[in-house]
């Protein structure tokens, strides 16, 4: 279960009040009457349970109104801790130095884990077979995008990076941050053309996904009446049958 | 009797052996060739007059706003793929004219909404990304300078700079981060409405709107052959 970790300001100063106040030794911790600091010109502190507003006159401030500034979820999503983190630090290395590789390596996890998730969560009308289907569509047309991509432009976009570090590349400005996407647009039509035509054997020689044609309404074979084939039709006591005499047809 | 040394070592012969080096991809030839070339293929372009015309005009229009460039050059780059596929589309002859033409216009609508989402995204993100990196700056300016020795390991000036050396460059390098905060939004957000949202919420709509001015129009040309 989770649950919230709110460091309020109040709380804070209620335990520095506890460290520091040392008259108050020879009673418990627990019972001890947090009394803040009053100034000079005398507000009553009954005048402080009025609202927040009588509080700025303290020197301790107690917030009321306002919510936490800081909230961790047990930890798990602490924004300060994220910011400081090297993870994310490399990853913005990663985006700085190989800007087509990073947008990749974006696709690849939309379309190969929210997307399929997608398309088998959301209600549609189309049945099992065809979601399996456009769900292995999505993670192979991700593995080899992401493939062409890291194989062709990281090499590219080291050069490219390597270039807008020198001082001809500082002097372009805005316009050489911009070089970095230049390739994916020449590339792009081709790109999508090889993409496009490697889904289908990826599809059907990795995954084991064929793409079925429409059924007929009719079937190619009429459906055959065995009772004729074991001779124990009554129709083959009248008609042609009667005066049939050898051989299976 | 000949006596060799111990530490002759004629028996085994030492090769070029590393243990514990990780791979990396400049240790590759092959890719230190192509961004090499690379590199000195762009320094001859951007010497060029057209291309110096293309960077000043690109910076003339992005100073006011220059994390939309990004959003402006992903843009470019689906506008001539979608721009392709529906012209494949229309001079399809396996299919017939009002398929080909419903085809056309979905991808059209679906390309249109993309591109209004991705902007309308990228402007909404823009205000809350810079709050993020403010942030990011004031809680790493007065981080841990060494670091940039352990990502770094095989850039020179960083590895011999010493330490009042070392805290100039890791004040330039968290201005370089600050800076992929913006690249990083746009290339997420690109990524998301095009490969996401497009895919799985743009396409039903467009379906629906295409189908019913398909059927509009059929409804208005069937008095006319009366």
């Amino acid at each position: 279960m989770f649950y919230f970790k709110i460091n309020s300001i109040a709380m804070n100063q209620r335990q520095e009040h506890m460290k520091t106040n040392f008259t108050d030794f020879h009673i418990p911790h627990s019972k001890r009457a947090y009394r803040p600091q009053e100034q000079e010109s005398g507000v009553r502190r009954d005048e402080m349970r009025r609202g927040a507003t009588a509080c700025k006159q303290y020197n301790s401030e107690i917030i009321m109104n306002k919510p936490a500034d800081k909230i961790n979820f047990c930890g798990f999503l602490n924004t300060e801790k994220l910011l400081k983190s090297d993870g994310l630090k490399k990853v913005l290395d990663f985006a700085n130095n190989q800007q087509l590789v990073f947008d990749a390596t974006f696709a690849l996890l939309l379309t190969c884990i929210l997307r399929p998730l997608s398309i088998i969560s959301l209600p549609s009308k189309k049945n099992k077979e065809d979601m399996k289907y456009a769900s292995a569509h999505s993670i192979a047309s991700g593995l080899i995008g992401f493939a062409i991509s890291t194989a062709i432009f990281a090499p590219i976009s080291s050069g490219i990076k390597k270039f807008t570090d020198t001082a001809q590349g500082k002097a372009l400005k805005q316009a050489g941050k911009g070089l970095g996407r230049v390739p994916d647009i020449i590339t792009a039509v081709p790109k999508g053309i090889l993409t496009v035509a490697l889904i289908p054997p990826i599809l059907k020689y990795v995954f084991g996904i064929e793409k079925k044609g429409k059924k007929d309404a009719t079937p190619a074979v009429p459906p055959l009446d065995y009772s004729l084939l074991n001779f124990k039709s009554s129709s083959l006591k009248t008609g042609q049958f009667a005066s049939f005499k050898g051989g299976v047809y | 009797m000949k006596i060799t040394p111990l530490n002759q070592n004629i028996y085994n012969k030492t090769r070029n052996v590393t243990f514990g080096a990780k791979w990396h991809p400049t240790n590759n030839a092959a890719y230190r060739t192509i961004a090499d070339a690379t590199a000195n293929g762009c320094a001859r372009l951007m010497s060029t007059k057209s291309a110096l015309k293309v960077a000043d005009f690109v910076n003339r229009h992005t100073n006011k706003k220059p994390g939309l460039l990004n959003t402006h050059l992903i843009v470019l780059g689906s506008t001539l793929l979608s721009g392709f596929y529906i012209i494949k589309t229309l001079n399809n002859k396996d299919m017939d004219e009002k398929r080909r033409k419903t085809l056309a216009l979905n991808q059209t609508l679906v390309y249109g909404v993309s591109t209004i989402l991705a902007y309308a995204f990228d402007n909404w993100a823009m205000k809350k990304i810079d709050k993020v990196a403010d942030k990011f700056v004031e809680l790493n300016k007065d981080g841990d300078v060494t670091i940039l020795k352990k990502f770094y390991p095989l850039e020179k000036e960083i590895q011999k700079a010493n330490p009042q050396e070392l805290v100039e460059l890791y004040s330039k390098q968290i201005e370089k981060w600050k800076g992929a905060f913006g690249l990083a939004k746009s290339i997420m957000i690109g990524g998301l409405v095009y490969r996401f949202i497009a895919p799985v919420v743009v396409t039903p709509i467009a379906n629906a709107i295409s189908n019913k001015l398909q059927a509009n129009k059929q409804a208005g040309q069937q008095p006319k052959k009366a």
